[in-house]
């Protein structure tokens, strides 16, 4: 009966014999320097975290909020209602007034951004339902001209607008407003039932305002992505293709169209 | 007992494997690198129409009708006013002010708030010539009517009020009186 036996070369022997002094040998060294560090002075080392966030501004305060907080998966995150602060000298909106309000974006992080802003328009109930059959084009954005944000027009619906600030937003830096009022237009009045009802010779005509005792509701959402392979970053993060200059000027692909 | 070797011949297929492995981690950890954030709000406002009423407030004196309109809804209005009569009368305008005749309507050009009036458009009726002589026509009695339309204020940019005429609704009625 033959035995499997493994032939081991001796130039193998030989090499792990080698290679097992060379580990031992540099364990020791190795060893010695730890105990000389022991002695030597103390040195002062800062560790900096990139933390990127950004800060939705309403006439200059915050409305939303969320920062990296540099501490793992956490982050630092706030949210206030928006339009409560419109001045409504008769407690609500009329239609055909354009009321001022200024939304902005602020880069509260570490690193430069660049930033776009996502904002939806509808009519609601009141309690948060979205009344579908009312016409969002009837709620009036104001975009200033010259803010340097760009309205991409193939994401534009009645619901809703995207806009790209054009430039890098430095750290602490503020943009220019990418919206400064709010309205409904005088059209909404055309958007009526009528109902007419006969007690004798007496016919009651009654109008109702489809718009009337419905809620304008504004939603924002400001985006924000590292400055550094921006092109890539802002394909991977918001699907969309960018061109980056080189002074970091930001420029939609084909179809953009520039207000500022 | 399974001959040590045969697991030696899988060796290399598995090391194959495991370096496929790292390979396809890399992209995603690239991926997934990129510093991004979002910050959100949202809230509402309150919106509801109140009436657009307005009334013709009119005399009748000396062959003349003294009209105004006074607004009596509850939104600021603008009105505009035409005057009809038979085709062999003639009508004589004197108007008060912030009157402007253009395309047929008497325009006021003063937004009116809740509660106010126009100031007077006199309209001032001619008989024919010879009226109840006795080559002439008999005149007994005739009609003039007062037609006052209305449109709710609107505003622009710099929130100055201003009248479109354009704005339809079915219950902003032609509203009319007749003497």
């Amino acid at each position: 009966m033959m035995k499997n036996k493994i032939k081991i070369p001796a130039w193998a022997l030989t090499a792990a014999c080698a290679a097992g002094l060379l580990l031992a040998a540099y364990g020791t060294i190795g060893t010695t320097r730890a105990a000389l560090t022991y002695y030597s002075e103390n040195y002062v080392t800062q560790l900096t975290t990139h933390r990127i966030g950004t800060t939705l501004l309403e006439n200059g305060e915050a409305a939303g909020v969320r920062d990296y907080s540099g501490d793992g998966d956490a982050w630092t995150e706030a949210s206030e209602p928006l339009l409560s602060g419109l001045e409504l000298p008769n407690g609500r909106m009329e239609p055909g007034k354009t009321y001022p309000v200024d939304l902005a974006a602020r880069n509260s992080g570490n690193i430069d951004t660049y930033v776009r802003a996502v904002v939806t328009k509808y009519w609601s109930d009141g309690n948060g339902n979205k009344i579908r059959s009312m016409d969002p084009g009837s709620i009036a954005l104001s975009m200033p001209a010259g803010s340097g944000w760009t309205k991409d027009p193939s994401a534009s619906t009645d619901e809703r607008e995207i806009l790209y600030y054009g430039k890098i937003l430095p750290v602490d830096g503020t943009t220019p407003a990418f919206i400064d009022g709010i309205g409904v237009s005088g059209a909404v009045a055309s958007d009526v039932t009528v109902e007419t009802s006969q007690d004798g010779s007496v016919i009651t005509t009654t109008t109702v305002w489809a718009a009337d005792g419905a809620y304008v509701t504004l939603e924002c959402e400001i985006d924000a992505v590292q400055t550094h392979s921006a092109a890539k970053a802002i394909k991977s993060a918001w699907g969309v293709d960018v061109n980056i200059g080189p002074d970091g000027s930001l420029g939609l692909g084909k179809g953009a169209a520039s207000n500022g | 007992m399974k001959n040590p070797k045969n697991y030696l011949k899988h060796a290399p297929a598995a090391l194959c494997l495991a370096l496929l492995c790292m390979l396809a981690a890399f992209p995603a950890r690239q991926a997934l690198a990129y510093f991004t954030t979002y910050a959100t709000a949202a809230g509402s406002a309150p919106f509801y129409m109140r009436s657009v009423e307005t009334e013709i407030d009119e005399a009748f004196y000396d062959m003349t009708k003294d009209i105004q309109v006074v607004n009596t809804g509850e939104e600021a209005a603008y009105v505009r006013v035409r005057v009809y009569a038979g085709s062999a009368f003639s009508i004589d305008y004197t108007p008060g002010g912030n009157w402007r005749q253009e395309g047929g309507y008497w325009h006021y050009d003063l937004v009116l708030q809740p509660g106010e009036r126009t100031t007077s458009l006199k309209a001032k009726i001619a008989l024919p010539d010879g009226a109840n002589s006795e080559d002439g026509i008999a005149v007994e009695t005739f009609d003039v009517i007062v037609i006052s339309e209305f449109v709710p204020a609107s505003y622009d940019a710099n929130g100055q009020p201003y009248a479109d005429w354009d704005l339809r609704a079915p219950d902003y009625a032609k509203k009319g009186g007749a003497a």
